[in-house]
């Protein structure tokens, strides 16, 4: 076999690179339907994660004005039906406490007492008004018992606190 | 004798006859300078070509095997003369056909050196039958039903290019005989029968398909003038014609720089190890050229792809990470395995949505609204409230009104409120009143 020539290994290597080349170009087009839709993938994968930030930063808002609260805690059930409910004595009753964001534990309380509709009211008005406040989550009103104008009342009031 | 012919279509004959040493000095010079190419015929009583059949029908295949089947054919060793291959062809078997062209490497070293005498060194050195034939070929067409023979009649010999309309203008062989015009000059009669005699001789011996055809002669070269004793020893009956090519005393130096100004080396003789310097440069610069084209094309696909590759990961890889570090905030986790963020996100979130969920409610006390809503309404429609219950999402509404339709306004009012609502009254009992239930669910 004879020694190639400078021409022919100038050649061959050129050859070699433009197979390399053309291999890769190949490789490259047969692929590159593949490598879009992976670009695509990700591409989509990162709008969807952003809009469950949105999503997730809407929901913080509503833990923020409890955040800015001072006390952290809401006043007792029993004081505001002292300040009221004058005169009347309700049975408050610890129910179950549900654990929340940051910290914060849901905390349900059952009332039951009997009193006038309007007085029921105020109740109410003052307990939302309260900081952090109690919202009404349940409630059982019976018209006249024990008197005509009176209702027999029982609540389930939820208030945030943290500890 | 020499005949310049230029791209733009331009032949000028420079000199016919002996030229002086200016003039050669001149050619020579132009053709050093790399401005013109020196084109120059072997003499058929120098050069052998032969038709030959291979029994292969691969073209690739046949290539390999002329020269051994040429080997059989030459009067001397194949190692001991240059050839080339010319009009590779399908045969009639389907089989591959080749025109070779071959002379001893002597005699083109001689042919070499008489042009090194006169400080020429011509870059192509063609077998002349070949070339007069195409040359003839090129100026007057060859009608299907004649067999032509080219006749070259030089200063001491004559070649005989001999070929048939019948195959489209097909040659069918070269010959070359040791006498020409210095012979037949002085209108010698003895001459004239010899020369007579070798071309019938010839020509008796060319296939039987061509014998029955129409002979046209076509004299050509500087022997030309001297055909009519020729033509009158030939002439045998009417279908044999005679004519003289144009301009014949130049006409071998035309077809010469016209084939070689066309690129057509077939016949080309000169080649192997004698192969001229020029040509060997230009070859390697196209070589050179090859190699840097397909380097550059290679080249610029490479980086393509590569670049292409690069981009492609980086692009990935940025993705990736903003990905993996939003999954991360979002999720509070720190590992996170590829391809899962999206869930492992989704789950912490809706983990975090039921934490947050007591939040959103305290903001909006759906209960103490409904509950401020239906006793306002209840008033309004003068209904007199007996029981009303909420849990969850069910509604329980008891009471009495002196009207059967008074609970209509209140249930339509709860529906407002967005409970689907479900209506039962009793007659009005002794009371008179009218008791109803509404059931309520929130949608």
């Amino acid at each position: 076999m004879s020694t190639p020539t400078t021409a022919q290994v100038r050649l061959g290597l050129a050859l070699a690179v433009a197979a390399a080349g053309g291999a890769l170009a190949l490789y490259t087009l047969g692929s590159l339907t593949d490598d879009l839709h992976k670009l695509d993938r990700k591409t989509a994968d990162l709008a969807t994660l952003r809009r469950l930030a949105a999503d997730q930063r809407g929901s913080q808002q509503a833990l923020a004005p409890f955040e800015a609260l001072t006390i952290k805690q809401p006043p007792s059930l029993t004081e505001l039906a002292a300040k009221s409910l004058p005169g009347i004595a309700p049975s408050v009753r610890q129910r179950e406490s549900l654990s929340a964001a940051n910290g914060w534990q849901a905390r349900r309380v059952e009332v039951k007492f009997d009193a006038s509709a309007a007085a029921l009211g105020n109740f109410l008005t003052a307990a939302e008004a309260a900081r952090p406040p109690w919202r009404l989550v349940e409630f059982d009103l019976v018209a006249g018992v024990p008197a005509p104008d009176v209702v027999r009342v029982t609540l389930l009031l939820e208030a945030l606190e943290k500890k | 004798m020499l005949v310049r012919a230029e791209r733009s279509g331009a032949l000028t004959t420079l000199w016919n006859g002996p030229a002086d040493a200016a003039q050669l000095k001149a050619v020579s010079a132009e053709v050093a300078a790399g401005r013109a190419l020196l084109a120059a015929a072997l003499p058929a009583t120098d050069a052998f070509a032969r038709w030959i059949e291979t029994p292969l029908v691969a073209a690739d295949k046949a290539l390999k095997v002329l020269p051994a089947l040429l080997d059989v054919q030459l009067p001397f060793p194949l190692e001991t003369c240059l050839y080339a291959f010319s009009q590779l062809q399908p045969g009639a078997a389907k089989n591959f056909r080749a025109l070779a062209c071959a002379a001893r490497r002597t005699d083109i070293e001689a042919r070499l050196a008489q042009f090194g005498a006169l400080g020429l060194d011509p870059a192509l050195l063609t077998h002349e039958g070949l070339v007069l034939w195409r040359q003839a070929q090129a100026e007057i067409p060859l009608a299907p039903t004649t067999l032509r023979v080219v006749v070259y009649l030089g200063d001491g010999r004559t070649t005989l290019a001999v070929g048939s309309g019948a195959g489209g203008g097909e040659l069918i062989s070269l010959h070359g005989l040791r006498l020409g015009a210095d012979e037949l000059a002085p209108a010698d009669a003895p001459a004239v029968r010899q020369w007579v005699g070798r071309v019938n001789q010839l020509l008796r011996a060319l296939p039987a398909g061509a014998a029955g055809e129409a002979v046209q002669w076509l004299w050509c070269g500087p022997g030309a003038e001297l055909a009519g004793p020729l033509e009158a020893a030939l002439a045998q009956g009417d279908r044999v014609r005679f004519k003289a090519l144009a301009e014949p005393a130049t006409f071998l130096a035309r077809a010469l720089a016209l084939a070689a100004l066309a690129g057509d080396t077939a016949g080309q003789l000169r080649n192997g190890d004698l192969t001229h310097p020029a040509l060997r440069a230009h070859t390697a610069a196209g070589y050179r050229r090859s190699a840097f084209s397909l380097l550059g094309a290679g080249g610029a696909l490479l980086a393509l792809g590569i670049g292409w590759q690069v981009w492609l990961q980086q692009a990935n890889d940025r993705l990736q990470t903003e990905i993996l570090a939003r999954a991360q905030e979002l999720s509070g986790k720190t590992h996170i395995q590829y391809g899962t963020e999206i869930a492992t996100v989704q789950t912490a979130l809706k983990q975090r949505a039921a934490e947050l969920q007591p939040f959103a409610d305290a903001l909006a006390p759906v209960a103490a609204r409904d509950l401020a809503a239906i006793l306002a309404a209840a008033r309004t429609c003068h209904v007199t409230l007996e029981a009303l219950s909420h849990s969850g999402k069910s509604l329980i509404v008891r009471g009495a009104t002196d009207d059967w339709n008074h609970c209509d306004p209140l249930a339509a009012q709860l529906r407002t409120l967005g409970y689907a609502i479900e209506l039962s009254r009793e007659e009005a009992g002794a009371d008179e009143l009218v008791r109803f239930t509404l059931k309520g669910t929130r949608r």
